[in-house]
């Protein structure tokens, strides 16, 4: 029979070893092209000649706090997305409001066009300046991708599947943690994905009402004119949100389920 | 003073902010429509060249638009010029995928016709592909507008033109009494321009594909085909993947 | 009740919501145990929506549905639905699932040890006959089309329920595995001994595989339930017959057997026996032919007088080749056998291939109209007529 060979050389791709293999190919340049990057900018500020204000801004102390801070407010946004976006999502497929979520649709692609640095003045009037607010802010700016992947992600399960799992005597419950989700997981983790790149970026606003990030780098560099502080915090943060990006990319292929293709 | 009062005493000034908003996102968009349509016509053959374009397209769009900014301000300075750049580069990525799934969503009987009738590779291009992959090609210049609307407003601190001036003149006078209303007008109005310019493009899409089923009441529904949902917002996710 | 009865329906209706009209209207059957219920139809005429009913993935809004002598509304849906098995048409293996852990999920569910559930997999793979060791570990879309539905019958049989629901189970796989798998399951039901509702459009595969077929017309209006072949005879009125279609007499054949109607003997003609002989014994017979066979009764050909006038003591070459059927074989194997014949005639051999009789296409044409004088005039079957002109036709030539 061809087409059982056919079969064993698609087993021997799910094989765990070279499912490595595979994700090392499809992984590994970012990293390094990364590493080379900031290997670039470390060479090329050393070889410059710093004065007062660009040795103090450049401490490496103050570039960990600032990267510190980033990465804090992009991990707490995350984790608050995920709990907010992804209850609302399996919220809004259950049958009895399933009618709610073209609104969410809808909020998600005006949201598209909010600019986000309006967004955070705005909150900073209401709420005051700050790391909560800042907080609320890159939650609000990147909740909803995450919210509309989950609708689609688990709206997108063959209706078939969840049936045959009726069917078979599964408790709705059963059919939501057992099929819909995850094989919803691709494209909920696709939006996580986007959320975080989002976050990183509007993060980078954050030293505009004070809450720090590797912006306030970018900020300094314009404000006293010093190319090296401002390439310096510019490559960190585009650094810091292509790692993430790709941290995203490895940790979906890991999570996602075998058996899709 | 009231939102309105506001908006009537500033009426000019916000008007020319408008337009300068609208012009620097439209040429910055029509920029990476050239750009873009040139990469897929160069690279959508080649399934590598082409997951490379896409690659380095994805990536761009991950870079903070802030720091994106900063790096452009080294080589360029302040003013116009970074902003209409770091535009283009992130306007690229929705147009540049969905002009190569457009292009390879061609029938190809219809491209083996084109030859056989006799036309050269340009003209075929021109007269065939093109036209036939031009909705979605438009709808994912209609994704990079709206993305580009927002991230204009930023430009605005490094020196650029538009609407981010109000609400950086907000965010200066924070606490002052006209704080709010420059922050609502520049947020605000740049949601209302990239709705109205979004309408403006499905109309544009309507009248440039007669004889085609027309789509205009559902602009949600027409971005589907070219851009799947997961990826209808600025998504990384299909850097180096393909 | 009787004790035989599984499935009672008793006046069940269902209607939704803002609707007028109920998609099942009062519907009241009752199922014996082992039976295979087939709900033919049009499509929209509710024949899904009843057999939804029965598993509760749909509540029926009145009425009510015994499995066993219990209402099922008494217990709880999961529950209940746990112990009937489900197979659809799209099957519904669930991808991201290996083949076992598809089959193993309901007696997970039951809570059933992991050993036993892995045991109990393995022994429905192989019935469903897909070897376990080469299977277990698959994925779905490692499988072909058929044997995905293999693997969907093998979950549905999996805590050994003692009714299947299955809707349209076959339709999405291509003619010939359809039969395969048709033909599988019914050797398994053989065995299993199931009470089952098959719902199809197809009416063929409702003939095939129904021990009694209810053709429901809208809102599952039972038209008439009935055995196949009760059906095939008797149409209830003429939608009936319209939905039966063409070739009425052709799958009546598919029914009967050829062990089920009378055999007919002809003159046998030994080797050993001189030509001479033979032809004295033809002639003295009324038939125009004679069955050559071997010393131990096995056919070898047909011969007439011309024949063995011919040739004194070659009766080696003579005569026409012979077509052979089994008594298991259906009268449309045998229809088929005897026109492969010169001679309209198919001998008739047992599993050692010796002489048991013939069955001529006379015997066929009487048998079919024996059925059709039960029959309403004018029921409207329009091949009837053609079929039997082709026989007709036929039938001079054998003589």
């Amino acid at each position: 029979m061809s087409s059982a060979t056919q079969i064993r050389a698609e087993e021997t791709i799910l094989t765990p070893a070279s499912r490595w293999r595979g994700m090392l190919g499809r992984h590994a340049t970012m990293p390094a092209l990364l590493a080379v990057v900031l290997l670039g900018t470390y060479l090329w500020v050393s070889a410059t000649d710093l004065d007062d204000i660009e040795q103090r801004a450049l401490e490496a102390n103050k570039l960990l706090r600032a990267v510190g801070e980033h990465v804090t407010l992009t991990a707490l946004t995350t984790v608050l997305v995920v709990a907010i976006a992804g209850g609302g999502g399996i919220l809004l497929t259950r049958p009895s409001i399933r009618w709610l979520a073209p609104f969410a649709t809808g909020l998600a692609n005006i949201g598209q066009a909010t600019p986000a640095i309006g967004l955070l003045v705005l909150l900073s009037i209401f709420l005051g300046i700050g790391f909560s607010t800042t907080l609320i802010c890159l939650v609000a700016y990147s909740v909803l991708p995450v919210l509309q992947n989950t609708i689609v992600g688990i709206n997108q399960v063959d209706r078939h599947l969840i049936e045959a799992g009726r069917g078979i005597g599964m408790s709705p419950l059963a059919v939501l943690l057992r099929i819909e989700l995850p094989l919803a997981v691709p494209v909920i983790l696709a939006g996580v994905r986007t959320a975080l790149v989002l976050a990183v970026g509007v993060a980078t606003l954050a030293t505009f009402i004070n809450a720090g990030g590797l912006g306030s780098l970018i900020v300094t560099g314009i404000k006293l004119q010093r190319e090296t502080i401002l390439v310096t915090g510019a490559v960190l943060t585009a650094t810091l949100a292509l790692t993430l990006d790709w941290l995203g990319g490895v940790i979906s292929d890991l999570l996602r389920p075998r058996g899709l293709d | 003073m009231t939102f309105l009062e506001y908006l009537q005493s500033r009426r000019e000034l916000l008007l020319a902010q408008t337009l300068e908003h609208a012009t620097i996102v439209l040429m910055s968009v029509a920029l990476a429509t050239v750009i873009g349509v040139l990469i897929a016509l160069w690279t959508y053959r080649n399934p590598r060249a082409r997951a490379v374009a896409t690659a380095m397209a994805a990536a761009m769009l991950t870079i903070p638009s802030f720091a994106l900014l900063g790096l452009l301000i080294a080589p360029l300075g302040l003013g116009y010029a970074p902003t209409l750049v770091a535009l283009t580069m992130y306007a690229l990525l929705p147009i540049l995928r969905n002009t190569i799934v457009g292009l390879s969503e061609i029938d190809p009987a219809l491209t083996e016709a084109a030859r056989g009738i006799g036309m050269s590779r340009i003209r075929s291009l021109t007269t065939v592909e093109i036209p036939l992959a031009w909705p979605v090609i438009l709808t994912g210049i209609r994704v990079s507008t709206q993305m580009t609307m927002g991230i204009a407003a930023v430009g605005a601190y490094v020196g650029g033109p538009g609407l981010g001036h109000q609400i950086f003149d907000g965010l200066a006078n924070l606490g002052g009494v006209n704080s709010l209303n420059q922050a609502l007008v520049g947020t605000v109005g740049v949601i209302v321009l990239a709705l109205t310019v979004d309408f403006a493009l499905a109309l544009l899409g309507k009248l440039t594909q007669a004889g085609q089923r027309p789509n205009l009441l559902r602009p949600r529904l027409a971005r589907r085909p070219a851009l799947t949902p997961t990826t209808a917002v600025p998504s990384p996710s299909l850097g180096g993947r393909e | 009740m009787s004790r035989d009865v599984m499935i009672d329906l008793q006046q069940v209706s269902k209607f939704y919501r803002g609707q007028k009209a109920p998609v099942v209207d009062n519907m009241s059957m009752t199922i014996q145990q082992g039976e295979i219920i087939v709900f033919v139809g049009p499509s929209g005429c509710g024949k899904t929506t009843t057999m939804k009913m029965i598993n509760r993935l749909i509540e029926p809004s009145s009425g009510r549905i015994l499995i066993d002598g219990t209402d099922v509304t008494a217990l709880d849906g999961n529950d209940l639905r746990r112990q009937i098995g489900y197979v659809i048409q799209q099957v519904g293996l669930f991808p991201h699932m290996s083949v076992a852990t598809n089959v193993g999920l309901v007696p997970k569910m039951l809570g059933w040890d992991r050993k036993r559930i892995e045991a109990r997999a393995d022994e429905l793979l192989h019935l469903v006959g897909l070897e376990p060791a080469i299977y277990r570990n698959r994925l779905p879309r490692q499988l072909s089309g058929g044997q995905q539905q293999r693997v969907g019958v093998a979950r549905a049989l999996a805590a050994d329920p003692p009714v299947m629901l299955m809707d349209e189970p076959f339709g999405a796989t291509d003619p010939m595995t359809r039969d395969r798998l048709q033909n599988e399951f019914l050797r398994l039901q053989e065995q299993l001994r199931k009470t089952i509702v098959f719902v199809t459009h197809d009416f063929d595969e409702a003939i095939k595989m129904g021990t009694r077929i209810a053709v429901l017309g809208e809102r599952s209006k039972i038209r008439q339930f009935d055995t196949p072949e009760n059906l095939l005879a008797n149409p209830a009125d003429s939608t009936v017959a319209q939905f039966i279609g063409r070739g009425a007499r052709l799958k009546q054949l598919d029914l009967r057997r050829v062990d089920a109607i009378a055999w007919e003997d002809v003159p046998l003609i030994q080797p050993d026996k001189a030509a001479n002989g033979a032809k004295r014994q033809l002639e003295q017979t009324e038939g125009s032919s004679a069955l050559t066979v071997d010393a131990d009764n096995r056919p070898l050909r047909w011969v007439n007088a011309h024949d063995l006038a011919a040739g004194a003591g070659a009766l080696d070459g003579a005569g026409q080749t012979v077509t052979t059927v089994e008594p298991q074989a259906t009268l449309r194997d045998a229809l088929d056998a005897m026109l492969a014949s010169r001679d309209g005639a198919a001998v008739v051999v047992d599993e050692d291939g010796r002489y048991a009789g013939t069955v001529t296409l006379d015997g066929l044409m009487q048998v079919i109209h024996h059925a059709s004088e039960q029959e309403e005039p004018g029921a409207g079957v329009p091949d009837q007529r053609a079929g039997a002109t082709t026989a007709a036709e036929l039938a001079p030539e054998q003589r």
